[in-house]
Formats: C-alpha cells, sequence, structure tokens
C-alpha cells in the first residue's frame, strides 16, 4: 500500500464513498473475530502456479473472432462490430434444484421476477437461483461475518480486492468453502467445456493452502471470474481543451508540467491537475502495489530509490504553481463533472472513463473528448506503465453442499463462461431482444429503460466466472481507440515480479506504508519539506519495511524459481 | 437592559405574559440581529442543496459539480426519478413502520427502567443502574452482535432491525434524571396517600409531566430508526424491502460501479447521478424530519400549560 | 441525599415525606414494597442482556490469541500483550493527545452554545417564530460528515463561494479548509452548523418543564429579566446541564470519526489522528482487530473512571449527577 494502487482510485472516486466505509469500520472496531496471536499479521506467500490438480486447459473455439486482434495479456483483441450471437453452451439436463448466491450489488436491485431472471433460468436448463442482491458498498465488510457465520447461501461472489477486509482471508477460504479440487481436476472439458477454456493461471489463483508453508495442502477453492486485461487506469486529458489553448498531447513528464503550467490560470478558477497520487509514479518508472522492485541484485522499496524523491518534487512543484485545484486534498470534489466543466484538464481514473466520457457526449451530457496519457518518463528514463494483473474475483462455493449440487453449480458457472459473440453472453449482458434491448443501427445492442434497469448495473450473472477471453467491446470509435493506445502503450508494461504468487505483506510493513502515505501527503500538499524523506524512509525501515523485504524476497526467489 | 416597572401591554396583541417587561429596542436589536445571521448561515447552505436538487442538466454541467444557490431552469427530473420506481415507495412505508414501531418500543423499555429507576434505595436499584451505566464504556463490536441475532433467528427478519438498538443507555438516564428532578416528590407521595400503585402513578402524574422530554426523546429514537443502515445491510440483505437509507446509499453508489473490474468490460448502462439526483435524495431523507418537528414541539408548549395548571 | 433541583419550591418538604426507614426494611419487605419498580426495569434489561452483554463477553479477545477456527477456550490467553503494543506505539499518544484537544473544545464550545441557543430561543415570544427557526436550526444534525464537509468546501473552499467573491474584488482566495493551523477553528465552524441546533432541543425540553409561575413570582417581586435567568432559569436547567456534562466527560475519547477521517489529506494526519481514526488506520485496514479490541477497551476504562470522577465532583458540588449514594 505504500504505493497508489488500482484500490485508491477507488477510495477517490465518490463524494459519499466514505460514509459507507466509516459507518462499517468504526460499527466494527472492537471486535470482529480477530486474526492470531502477535507474533502473527507476518503476511504470507501464496504460490498461484505449477499445480498438477487444475483443469486441464483446452482451447475452446471462439464463436466469432475479433478484427482487431492484439496480443494479450496486455493488449486484448477488440470488436468494432457486433457478430451475429451463436449458441455456446449445449442446453444441459432439465434441473430443478433451487440455489442462492450471494452477490454484490451496485444500484438498485431489479426485482427477482424481472423476465431476465426467467429467461436465464430457462436457457441453462430450469436450475432456480436465488440472488441475494448485498449493497456493494459494504459487501466487503458485511461479508465478513456472513461467512464467519457460514450465513451466505449455497455460493458467493466476490471481488478480489474485497478479501483486503478479511482478517485472514486465507484461514477463512480454507475453512468456509467447498474444496473443488477433486471435481475441476483433470479433464472437465465434456462436461464444462468453457470453464476448461479459462486461462490455467486464472485457475491458478483460486488456489489456497491449508497451510501456505507446505505445498502439499494447496487445493482449488473457487471458479475465477475474468481477467481484466491492460492498463486498469489513467491520467485523462481534455483533449479539445488542449487543442483550442494550442497545446499538444504531452510525451514526458517535462511537457506534461508545461503543459499544466501553460493551461493554468488561477484567476479564471482553471488548473490542469486534481489528484495524481495513483497515476504519476509510473511516470518516475515507481513499481505499482506492493512497490517493490528489484534492482542490482536487491529488492528496493520505491521510497529507497532516487526517482521517489523527483517523483514528490514533481508533485510538490505542481502544487507550490498552484498547478492543482486548491480544494484538491479536501477530497470532496467530483472529479468526473469538474472534469466536464473544464474546471480541470487532466482526471486521473479507471480506463472506463473513456468510454464513459464518450457515451455523456453522444449522450448530451458532455462536449468534447478525453484521451489517457501515453507511457512517458522522467529526464529520459525508459518510462513504464502499470497494466492489471490478476483476477477481478471468485465466485465461492458452501462447503455444506453435496458433490452433485457442486457439478450444477459449476454448470451454470460454465453458461456464466460464455464469451462475446454467443447468445448467452447476449442474454446475461443485454437481457431479452425486445424486452431489455433493442439492436443498434451499428448492430450493437442498446438497453431500453428495463434493460437499463434489470440488466445495466447488475453485476449478478455478468461476472459469476470467467470468459475464456475478454475483448474490447462497446462503441466502435472508443474501441479502436483502446486498441491503438494499449498497442503504443504494451511494450512499457510493467512486468510483475512477483508473477504466479499471491503475496500479503506483513501488518507491520501494511501500518508502516500507511504512515508514509500520510507524510507523502504532507509532502504534496505544503505541510513538510522534501528535506524530510531520508527520515520518512529510516522510519519506514526500522518500523516494518526492513523487516518486509525479508518477507518480499523470499516471494521474489519464490517467483523467479530460485 | 434595565429591570423597568412590569407593565401589561392589552393595547397591542401580543403572547408576552403580562408581568414580563418589554426588552430595551437595542436588546431586542442584537437578539434579533443574531438570530438572523445564525439563521441565514444554516439556511443558506440548505437552500442550495435544494436548488441544486432543483436544477437542470445544463446549469449543473456548467457549475462543474458544484452546489447551486439559484437554479436558472427549474427541472424536477431527480425527484421524478427517484420517486418514479415502486421499490422507493414500499420502502419509504416500511422505514416508517420500522420507525413508530421502533420508537414506541424503546419508549416502552425506556420509560419503564426509567421510572424503575428513580427511586434511589429501592431494592436493586444500585447494581441495576450500574448495569446500564456499563453499556456507555465499550460496545460489543461487529461480530458478536451478529451472532447473536443469528442464534436468535432474526437474520433477514424486520426484528434484527429493532431489537438490537431498542435501549439508548443515554435516553435513559436522560429521562430518569428527568424524572427525579422535575416531578415533584409530594405529588408522587401525594397519589400513594391514595393508594395509587406505581404503575398508576407513573401514569397518571409522572407522565403527563414529562411530555417535553419525552417528546425528545422519542424523537432521539425516531431519527435513530430512521437512519437505520448499516444494521440493515449487514443482518437483512436477503429482503426484497430495504429501509431508505440503503435504497437511497445504493441510487448514490450505483455508478460506483464494481471496482476493481472493467466497467467497460460489463457494459454498464446506468446514467451516473447527477449531482440533481445526489441532493434530492438528500432532500428526501430531511423532508420527514421537517415535518416531524412541529409534533414534537407541541409538547413544549403544551408541558408549560401544565406547569402552569399545576402552580 | 444530594439536594434536589426541582421547579417546585418545597423541596424539603420533599425529603422529609421520604421514607428514610425504608432502608432498614428486609429483603423481603423491600421486594413487597419494590417489586412493581424492578418489574418495569426488567425489559430493559432483558434487552442489555441479549444485545449488549451476551456479545459484550467476546472482549475477552483483547487478551487472547484469538483464531475463529478454534474452539473458543482453546485460544490461549496472552495477557496485556495487546495492551503493551497500544501503549508503545509512537502515534498512540499524539492520536491520544488530539483526542483531547478536540474533546474539550468541543466541551467547551459546543456546551455554552447549545445553552445560549436554548435560552435566547425560549424568549423569543411569538410561538410562529420560535417554530421556524427550531424546525430549521436543527436540520443540518441530519446531514452526514461528508455532506458537511462538502458544503463547506463549497463555501468557505480555495474554489468556494468566499473565494471566488473575495477574487471579484481582487482578493485572495481563502485556505481555511486545508490549513492546519486554523483546523481547531474550522471545527468549531463545522460543530456550530451541524450540532448546535440539536443540542440546544434537549436544554428547551428542560427550559419547558420550569414552572412559568416561577417566573411571574419573581417579576412581580421586581426582579429583572436578568435576574430571573440566573436565579430561576439556570437553576432549573442546571442538572440537566451537569448530568450531560457527566455523560460528556464519559466520552471524552470519543469524538467521532469521519469528521476527521474526511479531512485528514487536507490538513494533514498530525492534526486529524484522534483514537478513532488510530484505530482505523493502524488496527482496522491492517486487519488487527485485536488491537482494535484492546484500543475499545482502553477507552471504555478512562471513560468509566472520568464518569466515577465527574460525578463524584457533582456530589461534593451539591449536584446530583448520575447516581447517588443512597
Amino acid at each position: 500500500m505504500a504505493t497508489p494502487s488500482d484500490g485508491s482510485n477507488i477510495r477517490r472516486r465518490s463524494l459519499f464513498k466514505a460514509a459507507g466505509i466509516g459507518a462499517a469500520g468504526i460499527a466494527g472496531l472492537p471486535v470482529i473475530a480477530a486474526c492470531s496471536d502477535i507474533e502473527s499479521g507476518g503476511g504470507s506467500t501464496q504460490s498461484t502456479e505449477g499445480f498438477d490438480f487444475l483443469p486441464t486447459h483446452k482451447e475452446y473455439e471462439l464463436p466469432a473472432q475479433p478484427d482487431l486482434v492484439g496480443e494479450p495479456p496486455n493488449h486484448p483483441s477488440g470488436f468494432t462490430s457486433y457478430p451475429e450471437p451463436v449458441d455456446g453452451v449445449e442446453t444441459a439436463e432439465a434441473a430443478s434444484t433451487e440455489f442462492e448466491i450471494t452477490v454484490p450489488m451496485w444500484g438498485t436491485p431489479p426485482s427477482a421476477d424481472d423476465p431476465y431472471f426467467t429467461a436465464i433460468q430457462e436457457a441453462w436448463g430450469g436450475t432456480k437461483v436465488t440472488l441475494r442482491h448485498a449493497d456493494g458498498n459494504t459487501f466487503a465488510q458485511t461479508s465478513v461475518q456472513w461467512l464467519q457465520a457460514n450465513e451466505y447461501g449455497d455460493a458467493i461472489n466476490m471481488f478480489g480486492w474485497m478479501t483486503d477486509s478479511h482478517p485472514n482471508f486465507q484461514e477463512t477460504v480454507v475453512n468456509t468453502f467447498y474444496d473443488l479440487t477433486d471435481i475441476v481436476k483433470g479433464d472437465i472439458a465434456d462436461r464444462w467445456p468453457l470453464l476448461a477454456g479459462e486461462p490455467t493461471d486464472s485457475w491458478g489463483q483460486s488456489v489456497w493452502s491449508t497451510d501456505p508453508a507446505d505445498p502439499e495442502t494447496a487445493r482449488v477453492f473457487g471458479v475465477p471470474q475474468n481477467k481484466s486485461m491492460g492498463p486498469g487506469n489513467g491520467m485523462f486529458v481534455r483533449t479539445d481543451l488542449l487543442a483550442d489553448a494550442g497545446l499538444s498531447m504531452p510525451t514526458t513528464v517535462e511537457e506534461v508540467l508545461e503543459v499544466a503550467r501553460q493551461w493554468t490560470d488561477n484567476a479564471a478558477g482553471k488548473w490542469a491537475f486534481l489528484a495524481q497520487d495513483y497515476v504519476t509514479p509510473e511516470w518516475f518508472g515507481l513499481a505499482s502495489s506492493p512497490g517493490w522492485a528489484y534492482i542490482d541484485g536487491k529488492l528496493v522499496h520505491n521510497c529507497e530509490r532516487p526517482e521517489y524523491t523527483k517523483w514528490l518534487e514533481f508533485r510538490r512543484t505542481c502544487w507550490d504553481e498552484g498547478l492543482i485545484h486548491p480544494d484538491t486534498p479536501t477530497g470532496t470534489l467530483d472529479g468526473h463533472a469538474l472534469h466536464i466543466a473544464g474546471t480541470i484538464l487532466m482526471s486521473q481514473d479507471g480506463i472506463s472513463w473513456w468510454a464513459d466520457y464518450t457515451n455523456k457526449v453522444l449522450s448530451g451530457e458532455a462536449v468534447g473528448a478525453v484521451a489517457p496519457i501515453g507511457a512517458i518518463g522522467f529526464e529520459g528514463a525508459e518510462p513504464i506503465r502499470y497494466v492489471n494483473k490478476a483476477v477481478d474475483g471468485w465466485t465461492f462455493f458452501n462447503k455444506d453442499l453435496s458433490e452433485d449440487q457442486v457439478k450444477e453449480l459449476l454448470d451454470l458457472m460454465n453458461f456464466c463462461s460464455a464469451p462475446y459473440g454467443t447468445k448467452e453472453y447476449e442474454l446475461i449482458n443485454y437481457g431479452v431482444e425486445g424486452t431489455h434491448f433493442a439492436y443498434g443501427e451499428d448492430g450493437l445492442p442498446v438497453f431500453n429503460e428495463a434493460g437499463t434497469a434489470a440488466v445495466g448495473a447488475a453485476v449478478s450473472y455478468k461476472c459469476m466466472s470467467g470468459q475464456v477471453q475478454t475483448f474490447l467491446t462497446g462503441n466502435p470509435d472508443v474501441v479502436q481507440a483502446r486498441f491503438e493506445y494499449n498497442a503504443s502503450v504494451k511494450d512499457f508494461a510493467e512486468t510483475d515480479i512477483f508473477a504466479g504468487l499471491r503475496v500479503e505483506g506483513p501488518a507491520d510493513y501494511k501500518t508502516a506504508a500507511q504512515t508514509l502515505i500520510d507524510q507523502q501527503n504532507d509532502i504534496c500538499y505544503g505541510r513538510a519539506e522534501l528535506s524530510s524523506i531520508p527520515d520518512m524512509v529510516e522510519t519506514f525501515l526500522s518500523s516494518g519495511g526492513e523487516a518486509a523485504r525479508e518477507h518480499f524476497t523470499n516471494a521474489y526467489n519464490q517467483a523467479q524459481g530460485n | 437592559m434595565t429591570a423597568t416597572a412590569v407593565r401589561a401591554k392589552p393595547a397591542r396583541k401580543s403572547q408576552r405574559p403580562a408581568w414580563d417587561e418589554e426588552p430595551s429596542f437595542l436588546g431586542k436589536l442584537v437578539k434579533a440581529a443574531f438570530l438572523v445571521c445564525y439563521a441565514a448561515a444554516i439556511v443558506l447552505p440548505i437552500w442550495a442543496v435544494v436548488a441544486t436538487s432543483l436544477a437542470s442538466e445544463d446549469a449543473l454541467q456548467e457549475a462543474g459539480g458544484n452546489l447551486l444557490l439559484i437554479p436558472t431552469e427549474l427541472s424536477l427530473q431527480a425527484y421524478r426519478e427517484i420517486l418514479s420506481g415502486g421499490a422507493l415507495t414500499d420502502s419509504l412505508l416500511l422505514t416508517l413502520a420500522l420507525t413508530a414501531g421502533g420508537t414506541l418500543l424503546s419508549m416502552v423499555l425506556t420509560i419503564g427502567a426509567a421510572y424503575g429507576l428513580s427511586r434511589p434505595g429501592s431494592l436493586l436499584h444500585r447494581p441495576v443502574l450500574m448495569l446500564v451505566l456499563f453499556t456507555f464504556l465499550f460496545g460489543p463490536g461487529m461480530f458478536p452482535s451478529y451472532l447473536v441475532v443469528q442464534q436468535l433467528g432474526l437474520l433477514d427478519t424486520y426484528w434484527s432491525l429493532i431489537l438490537p438498538s431498542a435501549l439508548n443507555a443515554f435516553n435513559l438516564i436522560v429521562l430518569r434524571s428527568f424524572f427525579m428532578t422535575s416531578v415533584p416528590g409530594e405529588l408522587i407521595d401525594a397519589a400513594k396517600m391514595d393508594g395509587a400503585g406505581e404503575f398508576r402513578i407513573l401514569f397518571k402524574v409522572v407522565l403527563p409531566m414529562s411530555k417535553a422530554i419525552l417528546a425528545v426523546i422519542a424523537l432521539f429514537y425516531a431519527v435513530g430508526y430512521w437512519n437505520i443502515y448499516f444494521q440493515a445491510v449487514l443482518y437483512t440483505p436477503g429482503l426484497e424491502t430495504q429501509p431508505i437509507q440503503v435504497v437511497l446509499q445504493r441510487m448514490l453508489m450505483s455508478t460506483q460501479g464494481m471496482p476493481g473490474a472493467d466497467i467497460g468490460q460489463y457494459q454498464s448502462a446506468e446514467a451516473a447521478p447527477t449531482a440533481a439526483l445526489k441532493m434530492a435524495v438528500v432532500v428526501c431523507t430531511i423532508v420527514p424530519i421537517v415535518i416531524m418537528y412541529p409534533f414534537i414541539q407541541k409538547h413544549f408548549t403544551k408541558a408549560i400549560i401544565t406547569g402552569a395548571i399545576k402552580g | 441525599m444530594a439536594a434536589i433541583q426541582t421547579s417546585s419550591p418545597p423541596a424539603a418538604s420533599r425529603a422529609a415525606a421520604r421514607p428514610i426507614v425504608k432502608r432498614k426494611r428486609t429483603v423481603g419487605q423491600r421486594l413487597r414494597h419494590d417489586w412493581p419498580l424492578l418489574l418495569m426495569t426488567v425489559p430493559a434489561l432483558a434487552q442489555l442482556a441479549l444485545f449488549f452483554y451476551w456479545p459484550s463477553s467476546w472482549n475477552i479477545i483483547a487478551f487472547m490469541d484469538y483464531s475463529p477456527y478454534r474452539s473458543f477456550w482453546e485460544n490461549p490467553f496472552v495477557g496485556f500483550a495487546w495492551f503493551e503494543r497500544l501503549f508503545a506505539d509512537p502515534y498512540f499518544v499524539p492520536a491520544l493527545l488530539n483526542t483531547l484537544k478536540y474533546s474539550f473544545a468541543n466541551l467547551l464550545f459546543l456546551f455554552p452554545l447549545s445553552i445560549a441557543l436554548a435560552l435566547l430561543m425560549h424568549s423569543v415570544v411569538s410561538t410562529k417564530l420560535r417554530s421556524v427557526f427550531q424546525s430549521i436550526v436543527y436540520l443540518p444534525y441530519f446531514f452526514s460528515w461528508v455532506l458537511v464537509v462538502t458544503i463547506f468546501v463549497q463555501v468557505l473552499g480555495a474554489d468556494g463561494m468566499v473565494s471566488n467573491w473575495l477574487i471579484g474584488f481582487g482578493g485572495d482566495r481563502l485556505d481555511i479548509m486545508s490549513d492546519p493551523s486554523t483546523f481547531t477553528f474550522l471545527a468549531w465552524l463545522q460543530w456550530a452548523w451541524k450540532d448546535a441546533g440539536w443540542g440546544m432541543i434537549i436544554f428547551l425540553a428542560a427550559l419547558a418543564s420550569i414552572n412559568p409561575s416561577l417566573y411571574e413570582a419573581a417579576a412581580v417581586d421586581g426582579a429583572s429579566r436578568w435576574r430571573r435567568m440566573w436565579h430561576i432559569t439556570l437553576p432549573g436547567i442546571r442538572p440537566v446541564i451537569v448530568l450531560l456534562l457527566i455523560l460528556h466527560i464519559g466520552n471524552i475519547l470519543s469524538v467521532g470519526f469521519e469528521q476527521y477521517q474526511l479531512q485528514r489529506e487536507a490538513v494533514g494526519y498530525q492534526t486529524t489522528e484522534v483514537l478513532d481514526t488510530f484505530v482505523y488506520y493502524r488496527a482496522i485496514q491492517t486487519a488487527q482487530y485485536s488491537f482494535g479490541t484492546a484500543a475499545g477497551l482502553f477507552k471504555g476504562v478512562i471513560g468509566l473512571v472520568l464518569i466515577l470522577v465527574a460525578n463524584k465532583v457533582a456530589h461534593r458540588l451539591g449536584e446530583q449527577g448520575i447516581y447517588q449514594k443512597s
């Protein structure tokens, strides 16, 4: 957590976000079943590859070939047109079992008797599933109690970042969920061709060990979701405003600073930047979360590197020169609205802001266009670009289920894995033609009001399990632009030095990292001086950083096979 | 302000009691100025919230997500959006029922205990009071509370939203203190002489004299039930109709989407809530509170009248 | 028995009327006499037993090496290890000091303000005006802290209404929202805006229970407005003030969470770190919940001590307090 991660963009995104966190955090203060003893919180390292008990990978033949062919994983392929959907799954035997699955839900949950659910039930052969749409904002915290009390129905859908809220997720997994190993081991392509077609490393990320130190105890405990590919976020620039000011897209950090200086007009209430925390470190070559890099035969934390000082110098310069919206540190500003209004030129955001902004322009809610800054470096250094590394999450089954029930649930997971271009994909992602959507002029499905309400925001079946391959889809212009962008940055994609491992740092280290972030903010917003960096680093290392180096070094050696 | 002679001003129609002197002009001016400033400082931001909830999309876009003081073009779109779904109406009714039922139960528990503990020296008075006071000191925590609710079989029932928070020790202590200090002992003793039991004394003597504080405490409880949020997401995720705060919170957060996943991949179609929608949601949660207050306040004046009769 | 503050003058007669012999009775006699009182407390006690004491017994894991996947008594005790860790934490003392600072700032400011507002409101003669005013000033209490901070940024922020107005006159932007040195003042403004109106209500209720005939009698005797306030109004609400003060003091280590957490980045962690945020950042975020439990117990013990001390002081001053030596 010492470095900005994908997670921080979540925290910042909303005006109202902290309300939920506050309620959950403090309500839970005194006793949530705690982690073990004082020596605990030592962190863990879980291998996620090299297993002989995963499903044997069997290539699933895609029903439609993407017209933009990339180089997955960091440069996914894309569709600029909508393929005629075909059957992707053989209809399973008729079944009448009932299941209850808990899923996180942002937005208003659709009614349980919406035609969307009945159509899906019919399509997969009659199994009745009741989705418990639990509030997504508090899901991470509330699920801690549900899992420990075994109160989540027959299965639960969780995103990877939610596991951070669990005191000891590894222990929770091995004690609470169904061990799928014996069922999914080996060749499963006959019954579940789509699950067999999922990348082996996705399945590998569903492995937990009863004893993480003993490789013999590793087992498969969940069905992996999609693995998002390519860059997950970026610094978006209003290209129209840039052009109006006679400026061009910056290609180095120095140019970014120059553009910011020219564009900012304090008296007129125009600033180049809002928040900068999680996108700017890559401009200086700093490592993404967890913030360790392998340099000269040794693991080095970001804060120990000279680039760290340069990064903070850059942010402090931006603040001192008034290039950042002066209310940024209050964290209450609506970045999207300010970007649309043209109050700020550049906004760090999730990659989907590209498509969202374009949709807003099409519907008349915004003008102009946005595009993310490419891979840029400082003082001529080789740039790096952060990319998504892990599966989005998992669906876990209750350990009290029978083997037959689990197999039937896997049938449903198989159904939900259908890729772009299948009827199943269309049904799950757009609903029923005529009821929820109609085909637009370019052949793409367009939601009507009922579709927006029932299918638009619902997580439900869309991320129960991972697709064989994920693609760039949606508005053809955005797909094209994203495809080209990914092509331009793929060579700079950061290599994951812990590939094939799930590493959790010791608790002391996490605490020290939080202090480091607080002190970083002090420097960035003028409350402390750059000269205090050596002290900060000293404190960080002595209060947990140095001990963590050993932990991460062991993980590194394991990852590199030393 | 000097002490002027008591003079009634029958010529002017005033609610000022006859014995009260008219304050000096300066005093009135200072008071008025303070009250106006204070009220303005409170009202203007609230007005900005209301104005923003009524603003059109264009006006909001121009404001860049800021609050507006004057909505240039009025639009009821935000309210239409909130009130169009039947779910919201159900949720409002449910929350009203929870608030009414919960407040009633809480008042029964609180009044009973407050009166029961209002006689120092009665049997077990001190240990019981200590048991109440201890609840100030630490909380039971989320997971143990969850286990209790689970073991009592209350999960996914509306009881789990009322029972765990039915008693507030602060309210209990405040009410008990009122019973002890503001109800004259001789009235109670007189009632006892007449052969009245404790229950009769409570209902006939003590409660009628404590209307103001009862109203305040009922308000405290009602507000608590009206604002139920976290209990509902924790205890009753399986229920179709959820308390209003859950519905509204979900509405506010709807496009926060699925953090950690590429939302574009899942064809997120729901329009982002505008600043107008967010503020309309805020307005919806406080309107019932505005409506509630006059009922509470009525009891303030009633208590004065009771006092006057008594005097 | 402590003096009883009452709106009716003959306090002495009441004390005399009380049967002091009561205490000499046997338990059986007392039970026969007091059973209705006990019966009335039973529902409340049942609620506390079920939803407070039963789950609260889990606090014992603050002394344990606890794992939910062992049976409860198999968890070994670790004594005060978590507490030692708490006191050894270099950020604990600053957080404690900040907590006390804001707690006292709140107490010394918000309390008098709420009372003053209540008195002022009480002196407004027109019921209509009073009613409108009251129902407005307590509304901000229902706004979440997120909304309150947002509104403050909109009004007092560097790009807020006041700043832009100043800019229009050629002035500078305000930076009160992100200036650590004025944070206490900012907190005052936020409390005054959000909580003062709500705090006023309970005092208004206390004022409403003062017998108006006392005022009349005093006025007839020639007591001025100020003298009446001093000799009738304030004594009338004094028990309430003392009671609320004691309860406040017991909660002195709980200053809230959101207000500080939300403004942490704006004014820095050194200014906004209070015990609740300390626990959040150092225990909850790192999933060390036993640590959080220990901190919660520490707060509880301090709160208990403070309540007992405050209550004792109140007795010495002739007030009733929360409970009295019977």
